[in-house]
């Protein structure tokens, strides 16, 4: 550290690697290690006299000091009792775990004291825990264990059943949020042989938190254990148990992603209002939530330039694609017959992602990140070519939504004016599919959107012709 | 010095200082009791940490085994070329990043594959709408200090989190942390810097609406009175 005093007024050190709205006042690096004790004794008494003379500089520091001290705020966790005994358990026996075959010849082959002799404590461990009551009441309890958070969540089969009923989630959603294979039936008949072959065949992880999910169980009234074992029952006995326990996991992760505050709201809705209340909250999410993918937003400001960008893509690979898609629709079939060429780019990113979008290479996105933000540009530059193609794949949604956006009342509207004929065909869609094939029909319908779309194509000087790479000019005469 | 012999110093330097590193040898050698008194030891500190780093109560203590299961994996190959707590926090650090990287994964495939999914929790933005009168009382209510405070940690990055919970709670030195985050004690100090102004920005609305009642905020008007206040690590609260 150096030994000369700092001097606030030539402080001039840049704040580590960072971008300037990352960096705050290079005054604070000083104060900071100035209240950990980590200045020299020169640079603390210069600070010193400073502050003594600084009343803006002392109030600063006043200012990080006083926060640092809220921090005292939080509840320090304190584990039970029983969580040493469980990872003194779960360690030793995963150490004595079955390896796999490979490594089981090798263990054999080095030796017993590489299986049983890590020391006679852990043996004496494992075997006390394995041989207990309450490890067999563990392994066959593996299901019920798997979904006990859950059903925690939940508190009451009757919501649940209401929930998987109104389809609030998509089967995209079950998708992304199961996290762990559904139920098999001979599982759910749970013969304690293959329970133990489970068991010792499971990921590590997934051991410990069966084990946690067993040790909270535990710690439940013994009401408490009753009414979700009772829960588990309803479940699994039922018809559809499995596509209900589906949703139930969905539901749980879901709940746990959401703010705070709207899941207070939930919590606080009578049990006979909440499904609707979850309707509510995701419906005013995904409002909320319009054009936000990921940790990434498409700025408003790149909406034009990335929509250029498509427009010219759709041109130059526009060959490539429409074979492919004709390889996917027979000719009779093909949508693109029905369609003027001004709507092609927009039908293009709604067929299945491998006729368009497998066409994008590393030149296309570089040719991209020209013409976007830096921000953007920055976003698209970090990403694989599959995350590519996929971020760009939403930005179009993102852009094109944003210039055709239709309110909800007039989509509304227009559904209401519909045939009963063309409603029907509308049934048969999940609820996700519904809305977007309603947008675009309604938009096929207001031959004056597209116009305005390419009036905006054509007409506005690209977005980033001034500030970055001739690229997006050159394509665009 | 040559590297082998800088070693030994460094080794038996930590065997003699800190009976962490000794109680460590005697797991390598085979004691469980040893093993026991160092998770009896670390457990809850490493919960505490734990928790602000990943989401989910009960993700922290499974991820604290998990950091016992690597200890207890690595033990016959076990060299004291540091604080046992650094060393520890260092496999905690990358345990709580592997866990992190799932979560985020498993969130842009979500994301991604949903126009209606929703985005990642924004506790920015609760605290934003918290401090500014948007939320209805009933809800500020509930929302006590302790809660403002965890959203304000949850809305550093990631590593300046990290940082700010080992010097906070592990009263660790910024070499220690450097160590433990594979970073020099300047980008520490620039880390620290930046996520303490943030936490500053963040919770100034409850430090002057009395977050706390004023009276037991320090106050730091003259020099000689600083010394209460700097070098919080000297003063371990543990």
């Amino acid at each position: 550290m150096s030994e000369q005093p700092h001097d606030f007024e030539k402080e001039t050190q840049p704040l580590d690697a960072v971008s300037p709205e990352q960096s705050g006042d290079p005054r604070d690096e000083v104060l900071v290690a100035y209240l950990d004790g980590e200045l020299s004794e020169a640079d603390t008494e210069h600070l010193e006299s400073q502050l003594a003379s600084d009343a803006e500089l002392r109030e600063r520091l006043h200012q990080l000091q006083a926060s640092w001290d809220l921090l005292d705020e939080l509840p320090q966790s304190q584990p039970d009792r029983s969580f040493l005994q469980s990872t003194i358990e779960m360690v030793v026996s995963s150490s004595l775990k079955r390896p796999n075959p490979r490594k089981r010849w090798l263990l054999v082959g080095v030796g017993m004291a590489a299986i049983f002799g890590v020391t006679l404590w852990s043996t004496m461990q494992i075997v006390r825990w394995n041989q207990t009551q309450p490890f067999q009441q563990f392994l066959s309890s593996l299901d019920f264990l798997e979904n006990v958070e859950v059903y925690d969540e939940l508190q009451d089969v009757a919501f649940l059943e209401d929930l998987h009923a109104a389809a609030v989630f998509t089967a995209e959603d079950i998708q992304t949020y199961q996290t762990t294979s559904p139920l098999k039936d001979d599982e759910v008949a749970g013969a304690d042989a293959q329970s133990q072959t489970r068991f010792e065949n499971m990921p590590e992880t997934q051991v410990i938190q069966l084990k946690q999910a067993w040790r909270a169980f535990q710690q439940n009234p013994p009401e408490g254990q009753a009414k979700l074992e009772k829960m588990h029952r309803q479940i699994v006995q039922q018809a559809d148990g499995e596509h209900l326990l589906a949703t139930a996991r969905t539901y749980a992760n879901w709940l746990r992603d959401i703010p705070i505050e709207k899941k207070y709201e939930i919590a606080e809705t009578p049990m006979s209002e909440r499904v609707n209340k979850v309707i509510a909250v995701r419906e005013q999410q995904e409002r909320e939530n319009f054009g936000r993918y990921g940790s990434t937003r498409l700025p408003l400001k790149d909406v034009v330039p990335v929509l250029r960008w498509w427009t010219e893509f759709v041109e130059k690979k526009q060959d490539a694609a429409l074979a492919k898609i004709n390889e996917l629709f027979p000719e009779e079939t093909n949508p693109f017959d029905r369609l003027t060429a001004d709507r092609r780019f927009a039908y293009l990113l709604t067929l299945d992602r491998t006729s368009t979008f497998a066409l994008m290479g590393p030149e296309d996105f570089q040719d991209l990140e020209a013409r976007v933000s830096k921000q953007t540009s920055r976003t698209l530059a970090d990403k694989s070519l599959d995350s590519q193609r996929l971020l760009v794949e939403r930005w179009l949604q993102a852009a094109i939504l944003a210039t055709r956006q239709v309110p909800d009342d007039t989509l509304w509207a227009f559904y209401d004016s519909l045939s009963s004929d063309v409603k029907n065909g509308f049934d048969g869609l999940d609820r996700e599919a519904w809305r977007q094939v309603l947008r675009e029909k309604y938009l096929e319908n207001q031959p004056t959107i597209s116009d305005e779309i390419w009036n905006l194509l054509l007409n506005e000087p690209a977005a980033k012709a001034s500030e970055k790479s001739t690229v997006g000019e050159g394509g665009n005469q | 010095m040559p590297d082998s012999e800088s070693q030994i110093v460094a080794t038996s330097r930590y065997e003699l200082t800190d009976p962490d590193v000794r109680l460590m040898l005697q797991v390598r050698d085979g004691s469980g009791s040893a093993f026991e008194e160092l998770v009896s030891r670390y457990q809850q500190r490493l919960i505490s940490i734990l928790e602000h780093l990943v989401p989910g109560q009960g993700q922290a203590e499974d991820l604290t085994q998990e950091v016992f299961m690597r200890v207890y994996r690595a033990r016959a190959t076990y060299k004291p070329t540091a604080k046992f707590s650094t060393w520890l926090f260092t496999i905690a650090n990358n345990v709580a990043n592997n866990a992190i990287r799932k979560l985020v994964r498993r969130k842009e495939i979500n994301l991604q594959s949903s126009p209606s999914g929703q985005a990642l929790a924004r506790p920015l933005d609760t605290l934003a709408k918290a401090a500014s009168g948007l939320m209805p009382a009933r809800q500020l209510a509930r929302v006590e200090i302790s809660e403002v405070v965890k959203l304000a940690i949850q809305s550093l990055s990631d590593r300046q989190r990290t940082a700010l919970l080992l010097c906070k709670y592990e009263h660790m030195s910024y070499e220690e942390i450097g160590l433990t985050m594979d970073l020099s004690p300047q980008a520490v100090k620039s880390l620290l810097s930046r996520a303490r102004s943030n936490l500053r920005d963040v919770l100034q609305p409850y430090i002057s609406s009395g977050g706390r009642p004023p009276g037991e905020i320090e106050q730091v008007d003259m020099p000689n009175q600083l010394e209460t206040t700097r070098g919080n690590r000297e003063k371990p609260k543990r």
